[in-house]
């Protein structure tokens, strides 16, 4: 199968070379630490906010209730059945 | 009498056949290399009947492990060599087998590069990865999950295609082992704590909250990196870009199933407050997961890189799965895990047929290869359509029963997870499409040829559970469903 072997493009294969060796020529610009910061912490951290509160407030539906669950999660603030019930 | 010695010690025989095949091949000439090849498939394909066989001889409506073997090997009370199967354990044993016969089956008339050690290396992963799937014992898991390592490691480093296998291969292996240092801490304290490290036994053991907390995040340490979760990733694209085909096929098919294994068997019914209190930052890590990793795939030109950030996102969904804490995410999360071990490893199969022939996984060379190559085609389009999920594949079932469970927990999760089969559809389709369609670059390629027989037997068994799976999920579902119950027991 060997006589079957694509005659390769150097342009091409120095293309794909670079791309694989992005690593040592990343330089921290202001744009790539803006980059970093936005999806590298804010939007994970916006997701985690959203899915944490939405599990903290799962009693007040009809969503099953876990008895291992306190509904404390780190850095989202606590809302009780209670004051979800009378809000 | 042999009968029955063969039926009690079921595990035992099928745990250590591929030792067997090991010490055969070795007393075999270097040069007989069909002999190898030859007995390598006979010993390969008899434990993937054992493995059957066992399958048949499982009780679903039993409760705990089944086939249950002690055997004390050394004086010492902590290591026993202790098997047993159960619902969740079943498929990857099954699952293993059926692969390592699919690589050896596809190694037959393969270059010579791949001798004697290499199909020895395989024998080797086959019974780790058997032990540590079959063993109710946390050290001994340790020991196989930490022993695969090796062999692995071997493959890519030795066996790899390219000069950076050297780099990927250390990467794999020091990422794996950072990880898996924390587990071993953590089972050091469980047993300073409980005297054992039977499961069995821990099961029953109800920890003390703050000590959930720092015992589940080595867990988490280890088989995170193992699955891999975002960010523990950067190992897995490298990894399989480098190993031959067959390593690819058991990386992507077997080996980052241990994580998904591990939190199944470990992290959830050992430490059930601390998978609670965590499970809002494992949603975070496996949406990111879905998202960034099927962002990532749509600007590949890798064809293994494709089908690697694939991998990530699907198990993604697994992980959700598994964190969903109630009965069709549980069960959802291992169809996936089977079905994407079916079609991954198809789809790495199919990009190692491109490479044996054309020597470069590069997309930009390709084009227009239906005309030339039809039934490669086909089936390439069958395992991309599975790969999205379409209805009838195996993976379709898997993903759906998980938003299934996941909705119930979180509909904000579900949400975002459901983004990442539109994205799945996008990059599979156009994947397939610069890959299959338009005009045949044909300064690139001399002549095409199509899939030969030797390819295709090794693609049509993973058509076939593809497709079982798809069409009828419940010959597997009834065999996990008691086993999934129990699990949950130990949770809610």
């Amino acid at each position: 199968m060997g006589a079957m072997q694509v005659k390769k493009n150097p342009y091409v294969e120095a293309w794909v070379a670079g791309r694989e060796t992005l690593e040592e020529r990343f330089r921290f610009t202001p744009r790539n630490i803006r980059t970093a910061l936005l999806f590298g912490v804010l939007v994970p951290y916006g997701i985690y906010l959203l899915v944490a509160h939405d599990m903290a407030e799962s009693k007040s539906t009809d969503r099953p209730e876990w008895k291992h669950l306190k509904r404390e999660f780190p850095g989202v603030p606590v809302r009780s059945a209670d004051s979800a019930q009378h809000s | 009498m042999l009968w029955s010695f063969f039926h009690d010690s079921l595990l035992i025989w099928i745990n250590n056949f591929p030792l067997l095949g090991c010490i055969i091949i070795i007393f075999i000439p270097r040069n007989q290399l069909v002999l190898i090849r030859f007995f390598s498939l006979i010993i390969s394909s008899l434990t993937f009947l054992i493995t059957i066989y066992l399958w048949i001889l499982f009780d679903e409506s039993y409760f705990y492990f089944q086939f249950v073997i002690s055997k004390k090997i050394l004086n010492f009370e902590l290591i026993q060599y202790f098997l047993g199967v159960d619902g969740i354990s079943l498929f990857f044993i099954i699952l293993t087998s059926l692969l390592i016969f699919v690589c050896f089956l596809l190694n037959w008339n393969a270059n010579e590069e791949y001798n004697k050690e290499f199909l020895i290396l395989f024998f080797m992963i086959e019974s780790l990865l058997l032990n540590a799937f079959s063993t109710i014992d946390l050290l001994l898991f340790y020991i196989f999950f930490e022993g695969v390592l090796i062999p692995i490691f071997t493959i890519i480093g030795i066996f790899g295609s390219r000069t950076r296998k050297i780099r990927a291969s250390y990467q794999f292996f020091l990422y794996t082992l950072l990880g898996s240092l924390l587990i071993l801490i953590a089972i050091l304290l469980i047993y300073f704590e409980t005297g054992t490290t039977n499961i069995n036994f821990l099961y029953n053991v109800d920890f003390y909250e703050r000590k959930q907390l720092l015992l589940w995040l080595a867990f988490f340490a280890s088989f995170a990196v193992k699955v891999p979760m975002i960010p523990f990733h950067i190992w897995l694209p490298e990894a399989h870009a480098e190993a031959p085909t067959s390593g690819s096929i058991i990386l992507a098919g077997i080996l980052l199933k241990l994580g998904g294994y591990g939190f199944l068997r470990f992290s959830l019914p050992l430490f059930p407050y601390a998978s609670f209190y965590y499970s809002p930052l494992i949603y975070t890590l496996s949406i990111i997961a879905i998202i960034y990793a099927s962002l990532t795939t749509l600007r590949q030109v890798d064809l293994k890189k494709i089908v690697a950030y694939s991998s990530i996102a699907h198990i993604g969904y697994v992980i959700l799965g598994i964190f969903s804490f109630n009965v069709q995410g549980l069960e959802g999360s291992l169809l996936l895990i089977l079905g994407h071990g079916f079609v991954s490893s198809a789809l790495f199969l199919c990009v190692g047929v491109l490479y044996d022939r054309y020597k470069t996984r590069i997309l930009k060379y390709y084009s227009g290869l239906t005309t030339f190559i039809p039934l490669f085609a086909v089936l390439l389009f069958f395992f991309t359509l599975a790969n999205i999920g379409l209805p009838g594949t195996s993976n379709f079932i898997g993903e759906f029963i998980i938003l299934i469970g996941l909705i119930q927990t979180s509909v904000i999760a579900t949400i975002f997870s459901t983004s990442g089969i539109i994205l799945s559809a996008s990059y599979c389709l156009w994947f397939y499409n610069r890959l299959i369609f338009g005009n045949l670059k044909e300064n690139y390629f001399k002549f095409l040829q199509d899939i030969s027989k030797k390819e295709f037997m090794a693609l049509i068994p993973l058509v076939i559970l593809t497709l079982i799976m798809g069409l009828y999920p419940n010959i597997f579902l009834h065999s996990i469903h008691i086993t999934i119950l129990r699990l949950l027991t130990h949770i809610i």
